[in-house]
């Protein structure tokens, strides 16, 4: 159960485009956060949102892009037989 | 981004460039605010009661007896425009200028900080000021001083800038009247 439990959550291995998805993931939605961040503590003039606001979008965003979630599992390699040689 | 500690970092890592951006952003765009866009604060500033004593000043690490200038003023500033979204506080200070040799001098006779934009109205009457004055040379004979209200904006992000105000108001230290000289 323990050594389950450490390939899911610890390894966490996805596949190919999983991990094309998380890159993705990663750039666009922090950059957002940080503009929306940007722009609410502009327009309110109080920089204590832009701190909350951050924190709490970037916090989301570590809990989507880091966990093995099934999405980023959908397109497993699929390897050839083993060939017998003789 | 292939297994869960990869993309631990590769997150963090990207969070923390994002932040470094947002806080450059920050700190040019109050910038920008403070230079084009904040109206200069008015200040009009009265000096009055300049009195000369003989004698050791009443504080610092002179142990010389010597003239020493107290005095009291009146202010009218209203600073709440210095106040935008990134400034933390505010350093106010009266700066008192007047001609030496070989260099001018300028001495902090008030002080004060502003933490918050409802406090930075200021209207002081017949206050005392903080600090007395004594000179270098020990004497003042008779040269005329020029009061002027400076200040520090501390932001939260970014540089610490440094700005004065228009008003100013000019006095002469008057002679020693004491019976005590020399």
């Amino acid at each position: 159960m323990s050594s389950h439990l450490q390939t899911i959550i610890l390894e966490g291995s996805i596949d190919l485009v999983g991990q094309q998805l998380a890159d993705s993931i990663t750039s666009y939605y922090v950059s957002f956060a940080g503009i929306i961040g940007f722009l609410s503590g502009f327009i309110s003039q109080d920089i204590k949102l832009t701190v909350y606001i951050c924190s709490v979008l970037f916090t989301i965003g570590l809990f989507v892009v880091v966990f093995p979630w099934p999405f980023y599992k959908r397109h497993p390699l699929r390897f050839l037989k083993h060939e017998k040689t003789n | 981004m292939f297994s869960t500690f990869q993309r631990l970092q590769q997150y963090c890592g990207y969070v923390t460039s994002v932040v470094l951006c947002l806080m450059a952003a920050i700190s040019v765009s109050s910038l920008i605010q403070q230079a084009y866009f904040t109206p200069t604060p008015s200040v009009s500033i009265s000096v009055d009661n300049v009195s000369i004593k003989y004698g050791k000043p009443p504080y610092g690490f002179n142990y010389k007896r010597q003239e020493y200038a107290s005095m009291t003023f009146d202010l009218d500033a209203d600073l709440s425009p210095l106040f935008n979204w990134n400034t933390k506080q505010l350093f106010v200070y009266l700066a008192a200028t007047y001609p030496g040799k070989p260099y001018a001098n300028k001495v902090v006779i008030w002080d004060e900080i502003i933490t918050s934009k409802k406090d930075a109205v200021l209207s002081l009457r017949n206050t005392t000021a903080d600090y007395v004055i004594y000179d270098v040379t020990g004497k003042f004979n008779e040269r005329t001083a020029a009061v002027s209200l400076e200040w520090n904006v501390q932001p939260h992000v970014g540089l610490l800038t440094y700005d004065k105000g228009e008003g100013r108001s000019k006095f002469t230290f008057p002679p020693l009247t004491d019976a005590k000289k020399n």
